[in-house]
């Protein structure tokens, strides 16, 4: 519902930077492409510059990331300097390089979290990053508590792990994480060359449920959060949200209303999973922030129009007569944008899933006539 | 949640957002969150970025002058009339005497709030009180006679009844941890 975000306003709440593009692993599912250091990434005093404009400009939360954020050689000075600032920063690792000292680094920088990425148990794991990277993630995950930092972990789901969910909460349970966040693998990036790892779009039926279960129970401790391009609506929506706020359901997407993202290179975006010209495509870059000020760049009234011009006649396919359209604006974009075919709308979406396979019982509402003749007329979308 | 009930939500937070912040298209360039000064006499500097806009508040949050500034978040963008479709509804027309400081109308923010709320939270945000819920809706009431003025007082977040899926988990809040609901990896597939 993008008259809500109109209401409050277009505020820089949430950013993911991207410190370097450089990566010590080739994952399978790696959206960013990552590997190489971008030809032009910024140096040391230019990114003290869009730290000190991030603060300025009141942003709460930054989450430094890559490629590996801790091959940058100012990783913790440049969140000392926002911490500095007020900003709430926090770092996602794939802990290959992980020590104790990188821990202690963190803990005086002033993180507030660290993020690891574990996809799933021994095997599937390393078979999706690198052999022997399993280990590498716990021995992160003990050191990084034991200098009392929180430990959040990111699972990326896909065919191979979708069914060890409950043993990984387990492990994470007795290693003593503080929070875990689910996403699921869409085919882009490395992972458009293994979409036979990818989970079918029918898989949301039985998948969403059960995350929405494990937000809404933790096991004891642990606090888990679905990330935002997983849902939307139906019965599990509450608590795939926060059931405890006043408005627990999908508002859209935040790229460019409330969140950015910053590439290695200066490169602006509304959120750093959309797509650039790694991937052929550089419609979502706003502008550098070598050319105009990062305040410049958010405070453009032409700016970030997929989602702050956004109009319901934009939705395709199914989106289009959904009766949450014009309240959900299609979903995530990253994963709209990922799923090939333009004009399909979101076939990633649980509402979609169920009312196509006639599955009413995980809706709050029947599907509207309009809705069930769109199937009936043979959608060509899964 | 129904569909019906999300509207209905919607719509509260709009309408109270609209009376503490939005300030009538005749004050010019479809300007929101505006002090009372702008109000009456518009100020050169009237539309400034989101940042500095906030961060004046702020600064002025602490100062005697406090009613004629306090409105928690600045709807800053300047329209591009090329561009901006503008609100989806119409404004109501007496804003202005509704606008007041956020202390008086806006709901407070509770203890329980994520760290990283530096910033006052927007209040889609800012965590219902949850009042004892029956457990099925209640039979629908007669049409009430339309109030002459809006209502300006604080209103109950979460008035509705819900359905028994959104009933509160059984996990104690303090269980499930301290640190802020959004996306940990801001970067999908990775």
């Amino acid at each position: 519902m993008l008259e809500v975000f109109r209401r409050v306003g277009f505020l820089p709440r949430a950013c993911g930077w991207e410190l370097t593009l450089r990566c010590n692993l080739r994952c399978k599912h790696c959206g960013s492409l990552a590997g190489r250091a971008r030809d032009d990434e910024l140096s040391r005093d230019e990114c003290l510059r869009v730290a000190d404009e991030l603060a300025e400009m009141r942003c709460e939360r930054v989450t430094l990331t890559g490629g590996e954020p801790t091959l940058h050689p100012a990783w913790d000075e440049l969140a000392e300097r926002l911490v500095k600032g007020k900003v709430q920063v926090g770092l996602i690792s794939n802990a290959w390089e992980w020590t104790r000292e990188h821990a202690e680094r963190a803990a005086r920088a002033g993180l507030y979290s660290v993020g690891f990425s574990l996809d799933g148990l021994e095997r599937e794991h390393d078979a999706f990053r690198a052999p022997g990277s399993f280990a590498h993630v716990l021995d992160a995950i003990r050191v990084t508590c034991e200098v009392g930092l929180d430990v959040a972990i990111n699972t990326t789901i896909y065919r191979e792990n979708c069914k060890q969910l409950l043993a990984v909460r387990g492990l994470l349970l007795d290693l003593g994480v503080h929070s875990w966040q689910l996403q699921i693998a869409i085919p882009t990036g490395a992972m458009a060359g293994h979409r036979e790892l990818a989970l079918p779009p029918e898989d949301l039926l039985w998948l969403v449920p059960q995350i929405a279960e494990f937000c809404r129970d933790g096991g004891g401790g642990l606090r888990v959060v679905a990330s935002d391009h997983i849902g939307y609506f139906g019965k599990p929506e509450a608590h795939l949200r926060q059931p405890e706020v006043t408005m627990p359901f999908w508002l859209g997407c935040w790229a460019g209303l409330h969140a950015l993202g910053i590439e290695s290179g200066g490169n602006v975006k509304g959120c750093l999973s959309l797509p650039s010209a790694l991937h052929g495509e550089a419609g979502y870059i706003e502008g550098n922030v070598r050319q105009s000020s990062l305040r410049e760049i958010w405070n453009r009234s032409s700016g970030f129009v997929y989602t702050r011009g956004f109009r319901t006649s934009d939705l395709k396919g199914f989106c289009r007569v959904c009766r949450y359209g014009d309240l959900c604006r299609g979903g995530c974009t990253w994963k709209r944008g990922s799923q090939g075919d333009p004009e399909a709308g979101d076939t990633y979406c649980f509402y979609y899933q169920a009312a196509r396979q006639g599955r009413y019982d995980l809706l709050e509402d029947e599907p509207t006539v309009e809705e069930k003749a769109y199937f009936r007329a043979g959608v060509p979308h899964r | 949640m129904k569909e019906k009930e999300i509207r209905e939500r919607i719509e509260r937070f709009l309408k109270r957002t609209a009376r503490n912040v939005v300030v009538p298209a005749s004050v010019g360039l479809s300007l929101a969150g505006c002090d009372t000064r702008a109000l009456s006499g518009g100020r050169a500097d009237a539309g400034r970025d989101v940042a500095s806009q906030r961060a004046e508040t702020n600064d002025t949050a602490n100062s005697p002058d406090l009613s004629y500034m306090a409105l928690p978040y600045l709807i800053v963008m300047m329209p591009d009339a090329a561009t901006d479709p503008g609100p989806s509804e119409p404004e109501p027309s007496d804003v202005e005497s509704e606008a007041r400081p956020m202390t008086e109308a806006g709901p407070e923010i509770p203890a329980v709030m994520p760290p990283y709320m530096i910033a006052p939270p927007p209040p889609y945000m800012v965590p219902a009180p949850a009042p004892p819920l029956p457990p099925s809706p209640p039979p629908p009431l007669p049409p009430a006679a339309p109030p002459s003025l809006p209502d300006a007082g604080p209103e109950i977040p979460m008035p509705s009844p819900a359905p028994p899926y959104l009933l509160l988990p059984s996990v104690s809040p303090s269980a499930k941890g301290k640190t802020a609901p959004m996306p940990m990896d801001p970067k999908k597939n990775g």
